[in-house]
């Protein structure tokens, strides 16, 4: 019955001293496994500063160029700060030719009141530049309008900035462009110009490294440029410095016929996707024109986005863009009347507008992008304005309010929007301009412009209240890599 | 004439039989002996009654000084000769034996020369016999006992000149009595030491002669001298030497010289102290000083003694300055310790060397060597041993292939990139950079640079002051030297040398090595270096050691800790880590040696401590030596946790380390070495739970080499003796397994090796020059520091970094010197505030900051550019480079909005810094064996 002690005492050491050193071993491995799973899970220590904060943008310059409009044109400027939540109406605006600004009088609008320059100054100006600082620079946006026989051109005044990008412009002899480039700037600029036609880029001669003088502005024509071009891109890039630049069009359907005018929309790079808005209501025809400033070429899909949903134009459902050419494309019959907008998609950047011809005017549908807070647009009298919105794949609703000249507000909607459906609002007689604001969805759009006088549209501009810093971050020592 | 022997003794019962013995045995035998025994507790008193009868012996008190038992003796030989008899006194020691002929030899040379008074034998080491101790004595300034010897020397004859001397020993010393008793005998005030040549200096001042007569020889055991005779009187004999000889100083030198021997023997006292603190003889120091104290707090003694020798001198104090040492002695002294330490510490090593060499050839001395045998050369040549050694033939290819991987990176200009910035033009420039406490950089900083720019400092010092090729030895000799130092430390954890081979050589050459060296990381490639034998004195930490070998170890882990911590901050993190687990998992009795080493380093690392320990946040804790190069860490997934590839760029293959992880995986298995494979994988498992804490936007670089390192260490403690375990069990699933983690193991090394050579150095390290800004803008910061350069790098989106650029630009050491972000807060808005919407104030204030360029490097930011472009108070200037882009400022540049430098503990800290390395130094160095 009695089992000898010693024999039990052996044969329960041993296994005990293995189990031991086997548990310990089993529970590192563990703990390794756990430790190496868990790698990375904590939190990043950056002491980066900014970043994500928004600024209230104090200073604010436009610039408002000036071609040479045909006889009768009537030339009004308009400028104010857009009505936001919160933001009062400290400080100023002034207006002048950009040696002059320094001294020009100092305007102290309301907020959402819209100031007129002197009449005539916007005429006689090559450049005319707004500058606000305070308060109002937060907002700040300026359209200029020409109206005249037969023609109509509204225009955003944009800021000065390095990167332009005009699609549809020609130098032949019923269309003709002209490219001015303005510096706002105390500093000289220098900027590249490239055009391309249809057969390629274009090789011209004297258009790189051209030097825009402080506070002044050149003029290049495109005939000089690139003779004889039909349907060119033009890129002008500012490798010192910054400018406004703009394309101003003539554009006669018929030789010898009135020619009609318009500011060719910008576009400020080239882009996968494209998204044209603003198409008049009814036209005689559409051309879609599309450079490839790649060296690839672009299959670009097109799509129409009409009133009641998006399509593929089985006609012109792709268009094929040599590298570095341009590529007109009639698309009259895939766009349906009513409020249309066409978006491109490419797998290699590219530039884009539809032309779109009506009586003897001309409009150019420019490149939009989603809106990401609200925009505005001027509504000159004597155009008939049309809002027209596009939603995005999950459709989407925005807000529409039109102020008058004084900032009161005359008007207002709710636009909801199918997916891929164009919807259109036109605001009261007395609208002087309109705030669009997206509440859901993505939503881009442009407002069309129709009138005795002709055709015109212009993108919304989004109302910039506030910039976001760039993280800055103090360093003894960087990499010499 | 007569010769009275007179034998003072005091517990001499071991070497009296042998003095008496020699006493009886003489030639020529005193007239008298008398012997006085000052309170012996021995059997010393019977010895001397047994051998001179009892009325021959007197006994003395127990605290009765030699010269006051010498007087006791003295006195009883009231009936002397007659007044023109002399008479002759021989003093002995208990532990002195006169050779049979000494007296007759002292009174020959006594007989030749009349005028001498004193005359003292040669002393012989006892019981050796044949080491000379002394041919009378003198004293140097430093009041240093000099016998013009050198230790231990044989007696060949070769001092054998009967000359004058200040003074002989008292063992031995022949002495005409009334002169003895003209001067007053020995000073009461020395009781043991010194009196011998105090005397002898005495004697000279009045007028006599003291010879030193080689023919005659005393053994001495020096019995008190060596301390292996304690009495009352002598107490510390150290203390007791020490005073006699600063009293001895005082009290004979000339008056003229005496506030300069004050001075100099004060000074000089507290300079040996703390040499003796130095050599971790902290009691023999503080016997210096109190002895120090003891002579100058008694002034009234020396004011006596003074006044005595005025009254015996008859001739002037320069005619015996023959007789004193030379005044260059001392620093002779000096030269010849240095010199004997640092040929000590290289004996040592090679002794240390040769000794693991015969061990490991197996050729331990069993007996008696043939004298044939012992003619030998005893040791291989350095060409036979390169030539037959594994270990030298696999570490002779290292460094051959550290040349050729090192091939892409040869050339002019300098080691930079990744996160190496390019060193300084000299080392010199780290000593300032680290010693002043306000740096000139960018818009100045009180920023404490880091501590790793002191060890950058001293070895840079130590290469002529190249700092370029310190830089260049690390990086380019990384790999070998870091094999080599692990090879060192497993074959002392292994005890076998192809498993510590394999280790070495997988440890050089792990991946996360290779994209350090690849990114420029130094922090990593220095603690790559350091590793090895941090954790090498960390072996010795643990209880299984004696308590002083752990005390020792405590200090060299903590001084090599601080040192990798210095590169590697969060290697101290680690450590502490380690040291809780290791308390935990191994209790020991006593937990003190490894508090410490972990407690230490912040103190050694001083006023960089204060800075890390005050700043909120991990960061200070995960930045390493160098750049973060935050650009060049990638997403790190567990494979690369595991496979220890920290990064995408410049690293090598992770599959390289493949076999490294099997074989520790593998070596948990093997039961019988499982308790020494546990502790390498703990190490592991901690280095992996660190890994996991650490946010992945920091370089992971040394905590995955530790984990790395650590497996290396587990695989080889299992590797060893595998071969003879597979082969020696009966066949059945080990052998093949083994096999197979075996051949895994050692392609890891191998193909890592493949990998070096044909890939070697790739980058972002390069050599470059080191120029980053245009040349004319570095000219004009450097004529001017106001005229500098506000660097802009970066854009919008992934934020832009700024720095102010004077002089010579960022060099290896200014990426330490970052003020606190909040110090910059008004440069950072303005910059800011430049890349946004430039007004011309901006422009303005930029000026206030010393700022005369902006340059954006390529590729410059384009709205930054237009920005600038677009402000007025700027003009372009030459970028130089295509995608730069450079303005001047029209302003005048001014240090206005500079601040100041401000008051700063740096200094303090760094002496308490310096205080504290060289007690650890001190502490950690072997113990020192007090020769006498």
């Amino acid at each position: 019955m009695t089992v000898p002690r010693s024999g039990r005492r052996v044969a329960d050491r041993t296994p005990r001293q293995v189990a031991g050193g086997t548990v310990a071993a089993a529970v590192l491995v563990a703990v390794a496994v756990v430790a190496v799973l868990l790698t990375g899970s904590a939190a990043p220590d950056d002491d980066r500063s900014g970043g994500t904060e928004g600024v209230l943008v104090d200073h604010a310059l436009d610039g408002c160029l000036r071609a040479d409009p045909p006889r009768g044109t009537r030339t009004s400027v308009v400028t104010g700060a857009a009505p936001v939540r919160g933001l009062g109406s400290g400080g100023s605006i002034r207006f002048g030719e950009p040696g002059e600004l320094a001294g020009a009088e100092e305007r102290t609008p309301a907020r959402g009141e819209l100031v007129v320059p002197d009449p005539g100054r916007g005429e006689t100006a090559d450049v005319l530049a707004v500058e606000a600082t305070g308060e109002l620079a937060a907002g700040l946006f300026t359209f200029r309008s020409d109206t005249g026989d037969g023609t109509a051109a509204v225009a955003r005044c944009d800021s000065p900035r390095a990167q332009w990008w005009f699609t549809g412009a020609a130098a032949t002899l019923t269309h003709t462009s002209e490219l001015v480039v303005a510096n706002l700037d105390p500093g000289a600029a220098v900027v590249d110009v490239r055009v391309l036609g249809p057969e390629g880029e274009v090789e011209t001669l004297g258009t790189r490294g051209i030097t825009v003088p402080p506070l002044s502005s050149t003029v290049l024509e495109l005939t000089e440029l690139a003779p004889q071009g039909e349907d060119l891109a033009v890129n002008v890039v500012a490798s010192r410095g910054r400018v406004v630049a703009g394309l101003s069009d003539s554009y006669a359907p018929e030789f010898g016929s009135e020619p009609g005018t318009e500011w060719l929309p910008d576009q400020a790079s080239a882009s996968r996707v494209v998204r044209l808005a603003g198409l008049p209501r009814r036209a005689d025809e559409h051309v879609l024109v599309v450079a490839n400033p790649s060296g690839r070429e672009a299959l670009v899909a097109v799509e129409v986005s009409g009133e009641s949903g998006s399509f593929t134009p089985t006609d012109v459902a792709q268009v094929r863009v040599p590298p570095g050419a341009v590529v007109s494309t009639p698309v009259t019959e895939a766009v349906p009347g009513g409020a249309a907008a066409v978006t491109l998609r490419s797998p290699v950047p590219v530039t884009a507008t539809v032309r779109s011809t009506a009586g003897g005017d001309t409009s150019y549908a420019g490149s939009v992008r989603a809106l990401a807070g609200p925009a505005v647009a001027a509504v000159p009298d004597r155009l008939r304005s049309s809002v027209q919105l596009t939603g995005g794949e999950q459709g989407g609703t925005a807000g529409i309010v039109a102020y008058d000249a004084a900032g009161a507000q005359v008007g207002a909607t709710t636009l909801r929007l199918d997916p891929g459906a164009t919807n259109a609002w036109s605001p009261a007689g007395r609208a002087a301009y309109v705030v669009v604001e997206p509440r859901e969805g993505r939503v881009h759009g442009a407002v069309a412009y129709a009138g005795d006088a002709g055709l015109s549209q212009v993108s919304l501009r989004p109302v910039l209240v506030r910039v976001t810093r760039p993280a800055v971050r103090p360093v003894v020592a960087q990499s010499a890599s | 004439m007569t010769v009275t022997a007179l034998l003072v003794s005091h517990d001499g019962a071991r070497w009296l039989p042998a003095v008496l013995d020699g006493l009886q045995a003489q030639t020529r035998p005193p007239e008298r002996v008398v012997a006085v025994d000052t309170g012996s507790t021995d059997a010393s008193v019977d010895l001397l009654t047994d051998r001179l009868g009892t009325d021959a012996v007197l006994r003395a008190g127990t605290t009765s000084s030699y010269g006051a038992a010498v007087r006791l003796g003295l006195d009883q030989l009231v009936d002397g000769p007659p007044a023109d008899h002399v008479e002759w006194v021989w003093l002995l020691h208990d532990d002195s034996a006169p050779a049979p002929d000494a007296l007759e030899r002292l009174l020959e040379a006594a007989a030749q020369a009349p005028s001498a008074s004193v005359l003292g034998p040669k002393t012989r080491e006892w019981p050796s016999l044949r080491r000379l101790l002394e041919l009378g004595v003198t004293i140097s300034g430093t009041g240093r006992r000099e016998t013009g010897l050198e230790r231990g020397e044989y007696d060949q004859g070769q001092h054998d000149r009967t000359r004058d001397v200040l003074a002989v020993n008292t063992a031995g010393m022949l002495v005409r009595r009334d002169v003895f008793d003209q001067l007053g005998g020995f000073d009461p005030r020395l009781p043991v030491f010194g009196n011998d040549i105090d005397f002898g200096w005495r004697a000279a001042r009045a007028g006599h002669r003291t010879l030193v007569v080689p023919d005659a020889v005393v053994f001495h055991v020096e019995a008190a001298h060596r301390g292996v005779r304690r009495t009352p009187l002598t107490g510390s004999h150290r203390r007791s030497e020490r005073r006699a000889a600063l009293y001895t100083l005082l009290v004979n030198g000339s008056l003229v010289a005496l506030p300069f021997h004050l001075v100099r023997l004060f000074l000089g006292s507290l300079v040996r102290a703390a040499g003796l603190l130095l050599v971790r003889a902290p009691r023999e120091a503080y016997d210096e000083v109190v002895a120090l104290l003891a002579t100058y707090l008694r002034p009234d003694r020396v004011v006596t003694g003074r006044l005595e020798r005025r009254r015996t001198a008859t001739v002037p104090p320069r005619a015996v300055r023959h007789l004193l040492a030379p005044p260059w002695l001392p620093y002779r002294h000096g030269l010849d310790f240095v010199t004997d330490v640092a040929s000590a510490v290289g004996h040592q090593a090679g002794e240390l060397s040769s000794a693991r060499r015969s061990r490991r050839g197996g050729t331990l001395e069993t007996g008696p060597v043939p004298a044939e045998a012992q003619n030998l050369p005893d040791d291989q040549g350095l060409i036979a041993r390169l030539l037959t050694s594994p270990t030298a033939a696999v570490f002779g290819l290292l460094v051959v292939l550290a040349l050729v991987g090192a091939r892409g990176v040869l050339g002019a200009g300098q080691l930079s990139g990744g996160a190496l910035l390019p060193a300084p033009g000299s080392a010199l420039a780290w000593w300032e950079v680290y010693l002043e406490s306000w740096h000139e950089v960018g818009v100045g900083s009180a920023a404490p640079a880091a501590p790793y720019l002191l060890p950058l400092a001293v070895a840079g010092t130590l290469l002529l002051a190249k700092a370029w090729l310190l830089v260049d030895l690390l990086f380019l000799l990384v790999v070998p030297v870091a094999a080599f130092g692990g090879y060192r430390f497993l074959l002392r954890v292994t005890g076998a040398r192809f498993p510590a081979l394999w280790g070495a050589v997988a440890y050089g050459l792990v991946p996360v090595l290779a994209g350090s060296v690849n990114q420029g990381r130094l922090g990593t490639v220095v603690a790559a270096l350091c590793l090895p034998w941090l954790a090498h004195s960390a072996l010795f930490l643990s209880g299984s050691h004696p308590t002083d070998r752990r005390w020792r170890a405590a200090w060299r882990t903590a001084l090599w800790l601080a040192l990798v911590t210095a590169f590697v901050p969060i290697a101290w993190v680690l450590a502490a880590a380690l040291a809780l687990v290791a308390l935990v998992a191994r209790p020991v009795r006593n937990h003190a040696p490894t508090a410490v080493t972990v407690a230490a380093v912040p103190v050694l690392l001083l006023p960089w401590t204060v800075q890390i320990f005050g700043r909120p946040g991990g960061l200070p804790w995960l930045a390493e030596a160098g750049l973060p190069a935050v650009d060049l860490l990638g997403r790190i997934g567990p494979w690369d946790v595991v496979l220890g590839r920290p990064v995408q760029i410049g690293a090598a293959p992770g599959w390289i380390s493949a076999g490294i992880v099997l074989a520790a995986l593998a070596a948990l298995l093997r039961r019988d070495t499982r308790s020494r494979v546990l502790p390498a994988w703990t190490v592991l498992v901690v280095g992996l739970v660190v890994v996991a804490l650490v946010p992945e936007t920091v370089w992971l670089g040394f905590l995955l080499l530790v984990v790395q390192a650590a497996g290396i260490c587990a695989a080889a403690t299992a590797g060893s003796g595998v071969g003879a375990m597979i082969s020696g069990t009966s066949f059945g699933w080990r052998q093949p397994v083994g096999l197979l983690v075996v051949a895994a193991a050692l392609l890891s090394p191998v193909a890592g090796l493949v990998w070096w050579a044909m890939e070697g150095v790739s980058g972002p390290l390069d050599r470059r020059p080191v120029q980053t800004v245009p040349t004319y803008m570095a000219e004009a910061a450097r004529a001017d520091p106001d005229h500098g350069t506000l660097v802009v790098r970066g854009d919008r989106r992934a934020g832009l970094e700024y720095l102010v650029r004077r002089g010579d630009g960022q060099r290896l050491g200014d990426d330490t010197l970052a003020p606190a972000p909040e110090a910059q807060r008004e440069l950072t808005d303005l910059v800011g505030r430049l890349a946004t919407a430039a007004q011309p104030e901006d422009i303005e204030t930029l000026s206030r900051y010393g700022v005369a360029y902006v340059y954006a490097p390529p590729p410059a930011d384009v709205v930054l550019s237009g920005n600038l472009d677009s402000v007025s108070g700027l003009a372009p200037a030459s970028a130089v480079r295509p995608g730069a882009r450079a303005w001047q400022l029209d302003a005048e540049p001014s240090d206005d909005a500079l601040p100041s430098p401000a008051e700063s503990l740096r200094p303090w800290l760094l002496a308490a810094q310096l205080v504290a390395v060289v007690v650890a130094a001190v502490l950690a160095a072997p113990s020192r064996r007090v020769r006498r």
